[in-house]
């Protein structure tokens, strides 16, 4: 497995859809491979820094969408 | 996805629906400042346009407030009105953003002997004041919308709001291959998107 081959596979793993000769060869070059575990770690960050903004707390929606919603409602939209 | 697992909140939730389907007027005021809060930002996510994201909850709503009578129960309103604005959104990103724009320059680039080119640079160790926390989330927001939609629809839906393969793949007409595709290629141009922001500048 090469670098490119690697950072291919990184959702793959994560998803548990790697076989384990493909896990095995990917554990093999990372072990190896400098540029590639900063790579690994810039990924994984990236999607928990992603997974953060997720747990941030609504805003209230604006009472004039709110009233838009209702008031359609009762014109039967 | 979440199900009607708290017995209180099952009984809440059933007298609700009950006086929805008899059309009582603050009852629908209810349901809507319950959720609207929540569907709006999940629309603001998909949708990179404010008002196109209001104009999608608005249509949710709607498409609910008709399908009131059909809704069975075996999920929480809050989860049934969440596919709905997906729906909703991905219908509008179609007609808005129909080009699969390319996301190529936003890949990792390697050699031709498939190393690294130019090699990765180290993120330093995140800090974690307020401030930078809310700097940050603008930034993966502003991130979002420089992603290509089907991309962006991909992330969002599974790193965002922890929809399953299956759930996403479905929401967005896919099959699961597909979508894992986009799923990777949308996480890796967000890599790249936020390096500025992750490397300690341009907060």
């Amino acid at each position: 497995m090469n670098c490119r081959e690697l950072t291919q596979a990184l959702t793959d793993r994560r998803e548990g859809r790697l076989a384990p000769a493909a896990l095995a060869a990917l554990d093999a070059h990372l072990a190896l491979c400098p540029d590639c575990r900063c790579y690994v770690d810039k990924f994984e960050r990236t999607i928990t820094t992603v997974g953060d903004i997720a747990n941030a707390p609504p805003e209230p929606a604006p009472d004039a969408l709110i009233r838009a919603v209702l008031d359609a409602r009762r014109r039967g939209g | 996805m979440s199900r009607p697992s708290d017995p209180a909140r099952a009984v809440a939730e059933q007298a609700l629906l009950v006086r929805l389907r008899a059309g009582d007027d603050d009852a629908f005021a209810e349901l809507v400042r319950a959720h609207a809060g929540r569907m709006l930002l999940l629309a603001r996510r998909l949708l990179r346009d404010s008002q196109h994201a209001e104009d999608a909850v608005q249509d949710a709503f709607l498409a609910a407030f008709r399908a009131i009578d059909g809704f069975d129960g075996r999920a929480l309103l809050g989860t049934w009105l969440h596919r709905i604005v997906v729906n909703s959104c991905l219908m509008r990103l179609r007609r808005a953003e129909p080009a699969a724009a390319s996301i190529d320059a936003l890949l990792p680039a390697f050699r031709a002997d498939g190393r690294h080119d130019p090699a990765p640079a180290a993120w330093p160790d995140p800090r974690a004041s307020h401030a930078e926390t809310l700097a940050l989330r603008d930034a993966v927001q502003r991130a979002l919308d420089r992603l290509p939609a089907v991309y962006r629809a991909a992330v969002v839906l599974r790193d965002l709001e922890g929809l399953d393969s299956a759930e996403a793949a479905a929401a967005l007409g896919i099959g699961e291959d597909a979508l894992r595709q986009r799923l990777h290629r949308g996480r890796q141009a967000l890599a790249k998107l936020l390096e500025p922001t992750m490397m300690g500048g341009a907060l």
